[in-house]
């Protein structure tokens, strides 16, 4: 097999574009096709800080190199969720730092056992509550913290195409049309929270993959624990079949999805209608200063981490 | 027949296979895998030699 664009050997065949590619005219593609979903989504422009959640796997991984090849001010994040189970968080973050610290990109990092003494698994069963909706809550505030930290105009993550198809499938599944209006690969920023992108959605976990492989990225190659056998994954087993049957459906899945979620919008404005700072129902945490529609004042993840504020708060009310 | 390893693991495949033949004989759906060959990323028609390191690297995440 030969590359299309120089006859070199090739290293892939991308079924659903027609075409085998060289490692070097590889690398090409999915660095164009990151910056056509980055101006095509309206993403950010290069005079913007953009902060890469990294989580030392594949796609966050890849992203932040796309980003730095393509010229982008970027710096990083990881989150250190302190998962034991087969050294899974101490193995990601020395894989994140290792990057970063190879492409030159400032990376900080948040550790919920340095923070609280205690990972998103002794959390979970202390609250009975599942790890995957804690660390999603968990995640989604230090996401926000990070891009205050590092002064970021944007949050951007590695969520890939495969992903995107994959939650709208489950959406439909449902027909939630609320997720359905906000599936977007754009969250702008409002009421104190930053922007989110995702600018891999162009691209499949294969691609990404691929990308990491050619580059030399050296990423967490098993998954999080807690993933096995997770709905999510069936989803993506499910679109995969169909892929495999018919290349190219899940990118047109999707972006045909962008191209309407004004229908499923119309049906819930709320879910993407900027208002008016003054309209909002956001107010400062009183523990700690980030955004919060909570009537109380304290935001969920202050509630769930730092118990002993809530009470200390309550009590003087 | 020739003899390669896929992940650590010997195995017989008749001469003249291809990844495209080894993904079928594995199960495995060609949308999410990715065959490494002694160290280098390897395209579906790629024609498996005797002795071939192969590393079947699965790409889907759970999210």
């Amino acid at each position: 097999m030969k590359c299309r664009i120089c006859g070199k050997p090739a290293v892939i065949k991308l079924r659903a574009h027609n075409i085998a590619l060289c490692p070097e005219h590889f690398v090409e593609f999915v660095q164009k096709q990151t910056a056509k979903a980055i101006k095509h989504y309206r993403m950010f422009d290069k005079d913007d800080h953009i902060a890469v959640a990294v989580s030392g796997g594949k796609d966050s991984l890849a992203l932040l190199d796309i980003l730095t090849e393509l010229g982008y001010k970027v710096s990083a994040f990881y989150i250190d969720l302190g998962i034991k189970h087969m050294d899974y968080s101490k193995t990601s973050k020395e894989k994140a730092q290792a990057f970063c610290e190879k492409k030159g990109v400032k990376c900080l990092v948040y550790s919920l056992p340095e923070m609280f003494g205690m990972g998103i698994d002794e959390a979970a069963r202390k609250s009975r509550r599942t790890p995957c909706s804690l660390c999603g809550m968990t995640k989604r505030y230090l996401m926000n913290v990070a891009a205050r930290d590092l002064e970021a105009d944007v949050v951007a993550t590695g969520h890939n195409l495969d992903d995107q198809a994959a939650a709208l499938f489950a959406n439909l599944m449902r027909w939630d049309v609320s997720y359905l209006a906000k599936g977007y690969p754009v969250l702008p920023a409002e009421h104190g929270f930053p922007k989110k992108v995702k600018p891999l959605v162009f691209l499949t976990e294969r691609e990404i993959a691929a990308y990491a492989i050619v580059r030399g990225i050296d990423y967490v190659r098993y998954e999080c624990p807690h993933s096995e056998g997770a709905r999510f994954l069936v989803y993506k087993e499910h679109l995969n079949a169909i892929e495999n049957m018919s290349p190219g459906t899940k990118r047109r899945f999707y972006q045909g999805y962008t191209e309407n979620i004004w229908r499923f919008q119309i049906e819930f404005p709320e879910q993407c209608e900027k208002k008016d700072e003054e309209e909002s129902p956001m107010k400062p945490c009183k523990i700690c200063g980030m955004p919060t529609a909570s009537e109380d004042g304290i935001c969920s993840f202050c509630r769930f981490w730092r118990p002993e504020e809530v009470k200390k708060i309550k009590g003087q009310e | 027949m020739i003899t390669v390893k896929i992940n650590g693991e010997e195995r017989q495949m008749p001469a003249k296979g291809t990844i495209r033949t080894l993904a079928v004989d594995l199960g495995l759906n060609p949308e999410t895998v990715l065959f490494v060959v002694n160290g280098v990323l390897q395209p579906e028609d790629y024609r498996l030699q005797d002795g071939d390191e192969v590393e079947v690297v699965s790409v889907v995440s759970g999210g």
